[in-house]
């Protein structure tokens, strides 16, 4: 997609919503994929953890994830706020108009005491 | 099984069809063995099978048609979906996209709020799905000096208002299945709490 007649890679995409999400509370990391390998492919990169794909002129974004694991958990909430994190990291990237954006909790993290 | 086991008996599954097929169609004479054959050495071992005496020419068939059928249904036991259904959860589905959480994530959960009762001293869930909800099943090894009855409440209201929390789905049932003695390992090992 253009940005200033500039076309955002999808794995620059992919990295700056992984940074994003790192950023997230209650976010303990992205996953690489429980099932099947989660990643976005560039010239000899690989961003792990979200996968960035086009699909009729808009992008389609699939983030897996860690979430730490405390009482105060909520899964759905904390999808909201991820899906917040990657919709304005897109829009701060100018990278397009954004379609799915699904999201897979992978495993949930124990802080250790 | 790993993935590569899976594959691999497949791939055997399908050689043993083959041959058995290629056996059983020389042996009745259907088609000849340069026909079914992809080489000459595979020839060489079907070549027999078209000059075979009235007895073993039974026994070839029988052994063959048996072979066939064990490699058939070999084959739909590997082949067929896994009892458990899908390895995740779906949290929500909107026009966003939508929110899944691993199975084996949720099973882990169940797993650390049982082991906070007291009394409990090793879990073993499962986690299922229907439309009415979640549907938990848990084996526990409980500390015979406890009340079970108490116990097994406190742990149904407690994983249901946990589950219930934290994934945001409700929770149909809880069951459990309570023992004094260790559980006995079968498919995986159980979780220990104490």
């Amino acid at each position: 997609m253009d940005s200033g007649g500039l076309q955002v890679s999808e794995v620059s995409i992919a990295r700056e919503i992984v940074a994003a999400v790192r950023r997230v509370p209650g976010v303990a990391d992205v996953s690489p994929g429980r099932f099947a390998e989660a990643a976005t492919y560039g010239p000899g990169e690989k961003v792990r953890g979200v996968a960035v794909g086009r699909a009729a002129g808009a992008l389609d974004i699939e983030v897996h994830l860690c979430a730490l694991y405390a009482d105060s958990l909520v899964l759905p909430g904390l999808a909201a706020r991820v899906r917040s994190a990657v919709r304005q990291s897109v829009e701060g990237l100018g990278a397009g108009l954004l379609g799915r954006i699904d999201v897979a909790f992978d495993d949930l993290r124990v802080e250790e005491e | 099984m790993s993935v590569f086991n899976r594959l691999l008996i497949i791939l055997l599954d399908l050689l043993q069809l083959m041959a058995a097929g290629a056996v059983l169609l020389t042996t009745l004479g259907v088609t000849p063995p340069e026909q079914l054959a992809p080489t000459p050495w595979f020839v060489d071992r079907l070549v027999p099978f078209t000059q075979l005496d009235p007895t073993s020419w039974s026994w070839a068939v029988g052994v063959s048609i048996l072979l066939l059928l064990v490699g058939l249904l070999l084959l739909f036991l590997e082949l067929r979906p896994g009892p458990r259904g899908a390895p995740w959860i779906t949290l929500k589905q909107d026009g966003l996209g939508r929110v899944t959480v691993a199975r084996d994530g949720v099973r882990e959960l169940v797993d650390r709020e049982a082991g906070r009762v007291a009394g409990v001293m090793e879990v073993r869930s499962h986690v299922e799905e229907d439309p009415t909800g979640l549907r938990i099943l848990c084996r526990l090894s409980v500390d015979p000096t406890g009340s079970v009855p108490e116990m097994t409440q406190e742990l149904q209201q407690r994983l249901k208002a946990a589950v219930e929390h934290h994934l945001g789905r409700r929770v149909a049932e809880v069951s459990v299945d309570a023992q004094v003695a260790p559980l006995v390992s079968d498919r995986r090992a159980g979780r220990r709490v104490r």
